[in-house]
């Protein structure tokens, strides 16, 4: 049997299937809570984030353009989530609410190793600002310019965020990233 | 070899626990098949209570003589309300910087040098920054020590805004000296429908330390708009000039389409929460305001004291009408 696709999904959990929501979620669960995590650095928060995003995406269901691409639009809201969230820390920029959360990885019996902590450890000493626009130009492929109109910044600045951002990664990443791959 | 894209797609980061996804899933089906509050709304519900509890702390305060002065004066003031909430530090997300431009010469006397009621100069004033509305309007940050004696204004220390182009005074007001001991930003008021620029916008003190000021609110379409506030700041030099002890600072940002609610003679109230957030030059926060959406307040006190809101040109039919916001 074909998996049914986003769409025909929404359609059916706009019509009151609890199955096809429970789909929709598992399917987009994993990369989801990804995203959340690379910018709040903490595994319980991010499933927090995560649960939040999803929630909300579903409550917007209704308002959702038909044909328009699912993926992108709940990666945004994750972001803003996640956004959110670093905002609601009692943290000073460049922490995370757990500044171990990320080295509680080490605890996770399914993580390779390829890229370590070297490049996690640069993240989470990233200023949260620069992590969402890392995650904004590099895991989801948004333009400078497309990054500063999401977050109301002119696109110079992006760049020098993107820029700043990757100076401070480069220690964590030049082991791993070939440079070209990563100018902005 | 990999690009950044790759790593950050493939590297350690875990995926949820199942336990996580599966409580999300059973929230989403409830909601699914029984729409309607959910238990992610609870603490809403929560926010809700408590801001209810602060509208109906403000009410009574509004019965007293003192409060209703406080109220009348920020009916005639434009709407602006003294009733900054401290506490909660957060976190500045991005923002966009607002221009710096000006009349004066910083460091200069103002254009104007308005007198704040009646806390006269006992000396110079000197601007501290200058800025520029979202409408283009200049204004300059000036401060200047008074010469008030009695206390408790001794030494009181006036950092304000003026317009020089316009024909409004502009805003702000004066401060005791060493008022920031307790932290970093107090007291944030907001205009809501200002003489000098057609766009409102939010103020306060800002302590020495505090090197830009982050704020977040709610616009007429509903999306939160974040905008950095111009810091006007009574550096060690300037503190020489004005004979200051304990300096302090003020902050001022243009607000476009703040989200708004009329209130009959009071002008217009914020509608939603605004959050103001300040920061050291290295990006620490100091402190986190919220400033409270304005109108459920009027809502109190038009429920315990419906007479004395009528008197005051409350349109208590209105604001009942409406429904709270929800506090993030």
């Amino acid at each position: 049997m074909m998996a049914e696709s986003d769409a025909e999904l929404i359609v059916a959990v706009r019509a009151g299937s609890v199955d096809a929501v429970a789909t929709l979620i598992r399917r987009h669960w994993g990369r989801c809570h990804r995203l959340a995590y690379l910018i709040v650095g903490d595994v319980a928060a991010a499933e927090d984030v995560t649960q939040e995003a999803i929630l909300s995406a579903i409550h917007a269901l209704d308002g959702f353009e038909e044909g328009r691409p699912v993926e992108p639009w709940l990666h945004r809201i994750v972001v803003n989530e996640a956004r959110d969230w670093l905002r609601r820390q009692a943290r000073a920029p460049g922490l995370v609410a757990d500044p171990d959360g990320f080295r509680s990885l080490e605890a996770e019996p399914e993580l390779p190793d390829a890229l370590g902590g070297d490049l996690l450890d640069g993240i989470r000493r990233l200023r949260p600002e620069y992590r969402v626009a890392i995650v904004l130009r590099y895991v989801l492929d948004y333009t400078p310019a497309e990054i500063g109109q999401e977050l109301d910044v002119p696109a110079a600045t992006v760049r020098t965020r993107l820029r700043r951002a990757l100076s401070e990664l480069r220690h964590a990443i030049e082991r791993e990233v070939d440079s070209n791959a990563v100018a902005p | 070899m990999q690009s950044l894209r790759e790593a950050l797609w493939s590297s350690e980061a875990p995926e949820g626990s199942a336990a996580a996804m599966e409580r999300t899933i059973e929230i989403a089906r409830e909601r699914v098949d029984r729409p309607g509050p959910a238990p992610r709304r609870r603490l809403r519900r929560r926010s809700r209570v408590l801001a209810v509890v602060v509208g109906v702390v403000v009410a009574l305060l509004a019965l007293t003589p003192q409060g209703r002065e406080a109220v009348g004066a920020a009916a005639e003031q434009g709407s602006q309300l003294l009733l900054g909430e401290r506490g909660k530090v957060e976190d500045p997300g991005q923002s966009s910087r607002q221009k710096r431009v000006g009349t004066a010469e910083v460091g200069g006397p103002p254009t104007k040098g308005v007198q704040i009621g009646k806390f006269a100069p006992d000396g110079p004033k000197i601007v501290l920054a200058t800025g520029e509305t979202a409408d283009g309007v200049p204004f300059e940050i000036v401060a200047y020590r008074s010469d008030v004696s009695e206390a408790p204004y001794e030494g009181t220390v006036c950092v304000n805004n003026e317009f020089p182009t316009a024909k409004s005074d502009g805003g702000s007001g004066c401060y005791y000296d060493g008022a920031l001991n307790y932290g970093g930003l107090c007291c944030s008021q907001v205009s809501t429908t200002p003489k000098a620029t057609s766009v409102p916008f939010i103020e306060g003190q800002i302590a020495p330390r505090v090197e830009s000021v982050v704020v977040r609110y709610i616009d007429e379409a509903g999306d939160q708009r974040e905008v950095e506030a111009v810091i006007g700041m009574i550096t060690p030099q300037f503190a020489a000039r004005l004979a200051v002890e304990h300096p302090s600072g003020l902050f001022l940002a243009s607000l476009p389409g703040l989200a708004t609610v009329p209130l009959g003679s009071f002008g217009r109230g914020v509608a939603e929460p605004i959050k103001i957030t300040a920061l050291t030059d290295k990006g620490a926060i100091v402190e986190t305001e919220t400033y409270p959406a304005t109108w459920p307040r009027f809502r109190e006190v038009c429920l315990d004291s419906p007479e004395w809101a009528s008197a005051q040109g409350l349109k208590c039919e209105a604001i009942l009408s409406r429904s709270p916001p929800e506090t993030p």
